[in-house]
Protein backbone atom coordinates (compact mmCIF):
# COMPACT_ATOMS: atom_id res chain seq x y z
CA UNK A 1 0.00 0.00 0.00
CA UNK A 2 2.77 1.96 0.69
CA UNK A 3 4.30 1.58 -2.64
CA UNK A 4 0.97 2.45 -4.60
CA UNK A 5 0.50 5.86 -2.05
CA UNK A 6 4.02 6.81 -3.26
CA UNK A 7 2.70 5.99 -6.66
CA UNK A 8 -0.39 7.96 -6.80
CA UNK A 9 1.65 11.12 -4.99
CA UNK A 10 1.83 14.13 -6.41
CA UNK A 11 5.05 14.12 -5.83
CA UNK A 12 5.91 11.43 -8.60
CA UNK A 13 2.47 12.62 -10.66
CA UNK A 14 4.60 16.08 -11.34
CA UNK A 15 7.96 14.47 -11.32
CA UNK A 16 6.62 12.12 -14.18
CA UNK A 17 5.25 14.15 -16.16
CA UNK A 18 7.63 17.46 -15.90
CA UNK A 19 11.28 16.73 -15.58
CA UNK A 20 11.55 13.37 -16.14
CA UNK A 21 10.28 13.52 -19.96
CA UNK A 22 13.17 15.93 -20.49
CA UNK A 23 15.99 14.16 -18.75
CA UNK A 24 14.80 10.90 -20.44
CA UNK A 25 14.58 12.36 -23.82
CA UNK A 26 18.38 14.55 -23.09
CA UNK A 27 20.24 10.87 -21.95
CA UNK A 28 18.69 9.23 -24.94
CA UNK A 29 19.95 11.50 -27.23
CA UNK A 30 23.21 12.29 -25.82
CA UNK A 31 23.45 9.01 -25.32
CA UNK A 32 22.78 7.64 -28.76
CA UNK A 33 25.58 10.31 -29.87
CA UNK A 34 27.86 9.22 -27.63
CA UNK A 35 27.70 5.38 -27.99
CA UNK A 36 27.80 6.00 -31.97
CA UNK A 37 30.63 8.31 -31.89
CA UNK A 38 32.27 5.30 -29.79
CA UNK A 39 31.51 2.47 -32.60
CA UNK A 40 33.28 4.70 -34.56
CA UNK A 41 36.28 5.61 -32.51
CA UNK A 42 36.30 1.59 -32.16
CA UNK A 43 36.83 1.02 -35.75
CA UNK A 44 38.90 2.17 -38.17
CA UNK A 45 38.78 2.41 -42.26
CA UNK A 46 39.35 -0.68 -43.95
CA UNK A 47 42.00 -0.76 -46.04
CA UNK A 48 41.81 -3.70 -48.79
CA UNK A 49 43.08 -6.21 -46.34
CA UNK A 50 41.19 -9.18 -47.19
CA UNK A 51 38.36 -9.50 -49.65
CA UNK A 52 34.73 -10.48 -48.36
CA UNK A 53 32.63 -10.65 -51.45
CA UNK A 54 33.33 -13.31 -53.52
CA UNK A 55 33.81 -12.49 -57.11
CA UNK A 56 30.60 -13.32 -58.91
CA UNK A 57 30.78 -16.77 -60.73
CA UNK A 58 28.95 -16.79 -64.72
CA UNK A 59 27.42 -20.20 -64.78
CA UNK A 60 28.75 -22.06 -67.97
CA UNK A 61 26.40 -22.42 -70.78
CA UNK A 62 24.33 -25.22 -71.07
CA UNK A 63 24.91 -25.79 -67.36
CA UNK A 64 21.14 -24.35 -65.92
CA UNK A 65 19.31 -27.13 -64.50
CA UNK A 66 15.61 -25.91 -66.80
CA UNK A 67 13.69 -28.16 -64.53
CA UNK A 68 14.42 -26.42 -61.17
CA UNK A 69 11.47 -23.18 -60.76
CA UNK A 70 13.53 -20.22 -60.57
CA UNK A 71 13.93 -19.26 -56.87
CA UNK A 72 13.29 -15.32 -55.78
CA UNK A 73 16.17 -13.89 -54.42
CA UNK A 74 14.48 -12.96 -50.73
CA UNK A 75 14.47 -16.38 -50.18
CA UNK A 76 18.35 -16.43 -49.72
CA UNK A 77 18.09 -13.66 -47.04
CA UNK A 78 16.68 -13.91 -43.60
CA UNK A 79 13.28 -13.50 -45.20
CA UNK A 80 13.02 -16.64 -46.94
CA UNK A 81 14.87 -18.66 -43.68
CA UNK A 82 12.65 -16.96 -40.51
CA UNK A 83 9.41 -15.64 -42.84
CA UNK A 84 7.39 -15.84 -39.14
CA UNK A 85 9.89 -14.64 -36.81
CA UNK A 86 11.11 -11.56 -39.26
CA UNK A 87 7.52 -10.81 -40.40
CA UNK A 88 6.62 -10.07 -36.75
CA UNK A 89 9.74 -8.62 -36.21
CA UNK A 90 9.30 -6.16 -38.80
CA UNK A 91 5.43 -5.33 -37.69
CA UNK A 92 6.39 -4.60 -34.28
CA UNK A 93 9.62 -2.34 -35.12
CA UNK A 94 7.44 -0.50 -36.95
CA UNK A 95 4.92 0.40 -34.68
CA UNK A 96 7.54 0.74 -31.65
CA UNK A 97 8.63 3.75 -33.82
CA UNK A 98 5.31 4.89 -35.33
CA UNK A 99 2.42 4.54 -32.94
CA UNK A 100 3.91 6.86 -30.05
CA UNK A 101 5.12 9.53 -32.45
CA UNK A 102 1.97 9.74 -34.10
CA UNK A 103 -0.56 9.18 -31.28
CA UNK A 104 -2.83 11.47 -30.47
CA UNK A 105 -2.94 12.25 -26.66
CA UNK A 106 1.11 12.37 -26.92
CA UNK A 107 0.71 15.18 -29.53
CA UNK A 108 -1.99 16.63 -27.82
CA UNK A 109 0.52 17.12 -24.76
CA UNK A 110 3.48 17.59 -26.90
CA UNK A 111 1.10 21.00 -28.36
CA UNK A 112 0.31 22.02 -24.84
CA UNK A 113 3.80 22.15 -23.71
CA UNK A 114 5.67 23.71 -26.47
CA UNK A 115 2.95 24.81 -29.20
CA UNK A 116 3.90 22.45 -32.00
CA UNK A 117 3.07 19.07 -32.98
CA UNK A 118 2.96 16.47 -35.18
CA UNK A 119 0.18 15.11 -37.21
CA UNK A 120 -1.76 11.80 -35.81
CA UNK A 121 -3.45 8.93 -36.44
CA UNK A 122 -6.95 8.49 -35.08
CA UNK A 123 -6.98 6.84 -31.64
CA UNK A 124 -8.85 3.70 -32.91
CA UNK A 125 -5.64 2.95 -35.32
CA UNK A 126 -3.27 3.45 -32.74
CA UNK A 127 -5.37 1.23 -30.68
CA UNK A 128 -5.02 -1.53 -32.99
CA UNK A 129 -1.81 -1.07 -33.22
CA UNK A 130 -0.83 -1.19 -29.76
CA UNK A 131 -3.35 -4.71 -29.64
CA UNK A 132 -1.12 -5.99 -32.60
CA UNK A 133 2.08 -5.10 -30.95
CA UNK A 134 1.56 -6.93 -27.78
CA UNK A 135 0.57 -9.80 -29.46
CA UNK A 136 3.86 -9.35 -31.37
CA UNK A 137 5.62 -8.76 -27.96
CA UNK A 138 3.77 -11.94 -26.06
CA UNK A 139 5.11 -13.84 -29.78
CA UNK A 140 8.74 -12.74 -28.56
CA UNK A 141 8.64 -14.23 -24.96
CA UNK A 142 6.68 -17.35 -25.80
CA UNK A 143 9.62 -18.59 -28.64
CA UNK A 144 12.23 -17.15 -25.63
CA UNK A 145 10.48 -19.43 -23.60
CA UNK A 146 9.37 -22.41 -25.65
CA UNK A 147 12.26 -22.50 -28.45
CA UNK A 148 15.06 -24.33 -27.48
CA UNK A 149 17.66 -22.62 -29.11
CA UNK A 150 16.75 -19.45 -27.81
CA UNK A 151 16.13 -20.51 -24.54
CA UNK A 152 19.60 -21.51 -24.94
CA UNK A 153 20.89 -18.16 -25.17
CA UNK A 154 18.36 -16.18 -22.93
CA UNK A 155 18.97 -14.71 -19.32
CA UNK A 156 17.50 -12.84 -16.85
CA UNK A 157 18.81 -9.68 -18.49
CA UNK A 158 16.37 -10.39 -21.89
CA UNK A 159 13.58 -10.70 -19.64
CA UNK A 160 14.40 -7.18 -18.57
CA UNK A 161 15.05 -6.04 -21.91
CA UNK A 162 11.72 -7.58 -22.98
CA UNK A 163 9.41 -6.05 -19.86
CA UNK A 164 11.09 -2.34 -20.47
CA UNK A 165 10.02 -2.18 -24.15
CA UNK A 166 6.52 -4.30 -23.56
CA UNK A 167 5.84 -2.15 -20.45
CA UNK A 168 4.99 1.82 -21.82
CA UNK A 169 2.76 -0.28 -24.54
CA UNK A 170 0.72 -2.34 -21.94
CA UNK A 171 -0.02 0.32 -19.48
CA UNK A 172 -0.83 2.99 -22.36
CA UNK A 173 -2.73 0.50 -23.71
CA UNK A 174 -4.43 -0.29 -20.13
CA UNK A 175 -4.84 3.63 -18.92
CA UNK A 176 -6.65 4.54 -22.50
CA UNK A 177 -9.03 1.66 -21.99
CA UNK A 178 -9.33 3.38 -18.27
CA UNK A 179 -8.68 -0.05 -16.30
CA UNK A 180 -7.61 -0.52 -12.96
CA UNK A 181 -7.33 2.96 -11.08
CA UNK A 182 -6.13 5.80 -13.83
CA UNK A 183 -3.89 7.83 -11.94
CA UNK A 184 -1.57 5.03 -10.95
CA UNK A 185 -1.50 3.23 -14.68
CA UNK A 186 -0.77 6.37 -15.77
CA UNK A 187 1.76 7.21 -13.82
CA UNK A 188 3.46 3.99 -14.51
CA UNK A 189 3.21 4.24 -18.29
CA UNK A 190 4.84 7.89 -18.12
CA UNK A 191 7.68 6.58 -15.75
CA UNK A 192 7.94 3.23 -18.09
CA UNK A 193 8.25 5.12 -21.27
CA UNK A 194 10.69 7.43 -19.45
CA UNK A 195 12.99 4.21 -18.62
CA UNK A 196 12.58 2.91 -21.86
CA UNK A 197 13.80 5.75 -23.63
CA UNK A 198 16.38 6.33 -20.92
CA UNK A 199 18.00 2.81 -20.87
CA UNK A 200 17.76 2.90 -24.74
CA UNK A 201 21.73 3.86 -25.65
CA UNK A 202 22.85 1.72 -22.82
CA UNK A 203 21.36 -1.71 -23.33
CA UNK A 204 21.04 -4.12 -25.90
CA UNK A 205 18.08 -1.80 -27.11
CA UNK A 206 21.34 0.38 -28.68
CA UNK A 207 20.32 -2.07 -31.66
CA UNK A 208 18.32 0.68 -32.72
CA UNK A 209 21.93 1.92 -34.02
CA UNK A 210 24.39 -1.34 -34.04
CA UNK A 211 21.75 -2.87 -36.13
CA UNK A 212 22.47 -0.21 -38.98
CA UNK A 213 26.28 0.06 -38.29
CA UNK A 214 26.93 -3.77 -38.18
CA UNK A 215 25.03 -3.81 -41.64
CA UNK A 216 25.91 -0.96 -43.92
CA UNK A 217 29.11 0.30 -42.38
CA UNK A 218 31.18 -2.69 -40.82
CA UNK A 219 32.93 -4.88 -43.17
CA UNK A 220 31.59 -8.54 -42.51
CA UNK A 221 30.00 -11.67 -43.90
CA UNK A 222 26.59 -9.73 -43.43
CA UNK A 223 27.30 -6.08 -45.00
CA UNK A 224 24.86 -5.21 -47.22
CA UNK A 225 26.67 -3.14 -49.88
CA UNK A 226 30.12 -2.82 -49.43
CA UNK A 227 30.53 -1.55 -46.21
CA UNK A 228 33.65 0.88 -44.94
CA UNK A 229 34.84 0.16 -41.59
CA UNK A 230 36.52 -2.57 -39.71
CA UNK A 231 37.27 -3.43 -36.04
CA UNK B 1 18.55 -27.03 -54.04
CA UNK B 2 16.90 -30.08 -52.29
CA UNK B 3 16.65 -27.90 -49.09
CA UNK B 4 15.34 -24.82 -50.98
CA UNK B 5 12.93 -26.84 -52.43
CA UNK B 6 11.29 -28.20 -48.82
CA UNK B 7 11.95 -24.25 -47.51
CA UNK B 8 9.66 -23.15 -50.38
CA UNK B 9 6.90 -26.22 -49.61
CA UNK B 10 6.82 -24.96 -45.83
CA UNK B 11 6.75 -21.42 -46.22
CA UNK B 12 5.10 -20.27 -49.13
CA UNK B 13 4.85 -16.76 -49.64
CA UNK B 14 4.48 -16.62 -45.78
CA UNK B 15 5.73 -13.28 -45.46
CA UNK B 16 3.87 -11.84 -48.20
CA UNK B 17 0.49 -13.51 -46.53
CA UNK B 18 1.30 -12.27 -43.04
CA UNK B 19 1.62 -8.25 -44.62
CA UNK B 20 -2.06 -8.93 -46.37
CA UNK B 21 -3.60 -10.42 -43.31
CA UNK B 22 -2.25 -7.14 -41.18
CA UNK B 23 -3.31 -4.77 -44.16
CA UNK B 24 -6.77 -6.02 -44.08
CA UNK B 25 -6.84 -6.51 -40.14
CA UNK B 26 -6.00 -2.59 -39.93
CA UNK B 27 -8.47 -1.32 -42.56
CA UNK B 28 -11.71 -3.16 -42.09
CA UNK B 29 -11.53 -3.19 -38.09
CA UNK B 30 -13.72 -0.24 -37.66
CA UNK B 31 -16.99 -2.10 -36.65
CA UNK B 32 -15.34 -4.03 -34.24
CA UNK B 33 -14.75 -1.33 -32.19
CA UNK B 34 -17.79 0.28 -30.04
CA UNK B 35 -17.38 3.96 -29.21
CA UNK B 36 -18.02 5.07 -25.54
CA UNK B 37 -20.13 8.12 -26.94
CA UNK B 38 -22.53 8.65 -29.52
CA UNK B 39 -21.12 11.97 -31.74
CA UNK B 40 -18.75 10.47 -34.31
CA UNK B 41 -16.52 13.45 -34.67
CA UNK B 42 -15.25 12.81 -31.51
CA UNK B 43 -12.56 10.83 -30.19
CA UNK B 44 -13.68 10.85 -26.87
CA UNK B 45 -16.19 12.16 -24.19
CA UNK B 46 -16.22 15.86 -24.17
CA UNK B 47 -15.88 17.63 -20.82
CA UNK B 48 -17.90 20.09 -19.69
CA UNK B 49 -16.68 22.83 -17.20
CA UNK B 50 -18.13 21.73 -13.73
CA UNK B 51 -19.76 25.56 -12.32
CA UNK B 52 -20.45 23.83 -9.12
CA UNK B 53 -17.66 21.67 -8.49
CA UNK B 54 -15.10 24.84 -9.21
CA UNK B 55 -17.32 27.19 -6.71
CA UNK B 56 -17.21 24.87 -4.01
CA UNK B 57 -13.42 24.05 -4.09
CA UNK B 58 -12.25 27.57 -5.23
CA UNK B 59 -12.13 30.56 -2.99
CA UNK B 60 -12.80 32.71 -6.29
CA UNK B 61 -14.00 31.55 -9.67
CA UNK B 62 -15.25 34.59 -12.27
CA UNK B 63 -16.42 33.90 -15.46
CA UNK B 64 -14.12 36.78 -16.81
CA UNK B 65 -11.24 34.84 -15.67
CA UNK B 66 -11.48 32.50 -19.02
CA UNK B 67 -14.53 33.45 -21.28
CA UNK B 68 -12.68 36.68 -23.38
CA UNK B 69 -12.84 38.96 -26.16
CA UNK B 70 -9.36 40.22 -26.36
CA UNK B 71 -9.17 44.38 -28.03
CA UNK B 72 -5.71 45.61 -27.56
CA UNK B 73 -4.81 43.00 -24.86
CA UNK B 74 -7.80 43.54 -22.52
CA UNK B 75 -10.56 41.39 -22.14
CA UNK B 76 -13.61 43.72 -22.99
CA UNK B 77 -15.96 41.37 -22.32
CA UNK B 78 -19.34 41.96 -20.95
CA UNK B 79 -20.67 39.30 -18.15
CA UNK B 80 -23.68 40.03 -18.79
CA UNK B 81 -24.16 38.64 -22.67
CA UNK B 82 -22.61 35.34 -21.13
CA UNK B 83 -26.15 33.30 -21.37
CA UNK B 84 -26.76 29.98 -23.01
CA UNK B 85 -27.55 30.59 -26.77
CA UNK B 86 -26.00 33.64 -27.23
CA UNK B 87 -24.40 33.08 -30.49
CA UNK B 88 -21.40 35.79 -30.40
CA UNK B 89 -20.34 34.64 -26.82
CA UNK B 90 -19.72 31.09 -27.85
CA UNK B 91 -16.25 30.00 -27.43
CA UNK B 92 -16.61 28.14 -30.91
CA UNK B 93 -17.70 31.54 -32.96
CA UNK B 94 -14.21 32.39 -32.77
CA UNK B 95 -12.22 29.61 -31.80
CA UNK B 96 -13.27 27.35 -35.17
CA UNK B 97 -11.11 25.12 -37.35
CA UNK B 98 -9.92 28.33 -39.10
CA UNK B 99 -8.55 29.93 -35.61
CA UNK B 100 -4.83 29.83 -34.58
CA UNK B 101 -6.50 27.77 -31.60
CA UNK B 102 -9.12 25.80 -32.76
CA UNK B 103 -12.14 24.94 -30.34
CA UNK B 104 -10.19 21.67 -28.37
CA UNK B 105 -6.79 23.89 -28.49
CA UNK B 106 -8.64 26.72 -26.98
CA UNK B 107 -10.85 24.57 -24.18
CA UNK B 108 -7.46 22.82 -23.50
CA UNK B 109 -5.59 25.52 -22.47
CA UNK B 110 -7.97 27.22 -20.94
CA UNK B 111 -8.26 24.03 -18.52
CA UNK B 112 -5.12 22.18 -18.44
CA UNK B 113 -3.57 25.75 -18.92
CA UNK B 114 -5.14 26.93 -15.00
CA UNK B 115 -4.66 23.96 -13.91
CA UNK B 116 -0.89 23.62 -14.06
CA UNK B 117 -0.56 27.25 -13.40
CA UNK B 118 -1.83 26.74 -9.85
CA UNK B 119 -0.40 23.57 -9.80
CA UNK B 120 2.99 25.27 -9.81
CA UNK B 121 2.11 27.78 -7.56
CA UNK B 122 1.77 24.47 -5.10
CA UNK B 123 -2.02 25.26 -4.62
CA UNK B 124 -4.67 22.39 -4.85
CA UNK B 125 -5.90 21.89 -8.16
CA UNK B 126 -7.34 20.03 -10.97
CA UNK B 127 -6.39 16.95 -13.34
CA UNK B 128 -3.97 17.81 -16.00
CA UNK B 129 -3.95 14.05 -17.70
CA UNK B 130 -6.14 13.24 -20.43
CA UNK B 131 -7.84 10.41 -18.65
CA UNK B 132 -8.67 12.19 -15.76
CA UNK B 133 -11.48 14.78 -17.40
CA UNK B 134 -12.31 12.03 -20.60
CA UNK B 135 -13.49 9.55 -18.25
CA UNK B 136 -14.89 6.76 -20.12
CA UNK B 137 -18.62 6.45 -19.95
CA UNK B 138 -18.81 3.32 -18.57
CA UNK B 139 -16.56 4.56 -15.91
CA UNK B 140 -19.05 7.15 -15.09
CA UNK B 141 -21.85 5.60 -14.69
CA UNK B 142 -20.15 2.88 -11.70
Amino acid sequence: MEILNLITSDLLYDLARGPLVWISFLILILGTIYRTVKLFSFTRKKKNAWPVSLPKKKAPDGDTDKSAPLIPKWKFTVFGAHPVMISVSTVFHVILFIAPIFLLAHNIMLDEAVGFSLCSFPEKVTDYMTIVFLVCGLFFLLRRIFIARVRAISSVYDYIIWCITVAPFLTGFLSYYQVFDYKTMIILHMLSGELMLAAAPFTKIFHMVFFFFGRFVLVTQHTIGKGSRTW
Amino acid sequence: MIRLHNIMKTSGHLPIRLVIILAAFFFTSSNLYAEDDDSKDLQRPDVMFLDEYHDTHMDSVDCLDCHHIYEDGENVLDEGELEDGEADTECASCHDSSASLDFQQAYHRQCIGCHDKMRKEKEKTGPCLCGECHIRLKKLEE
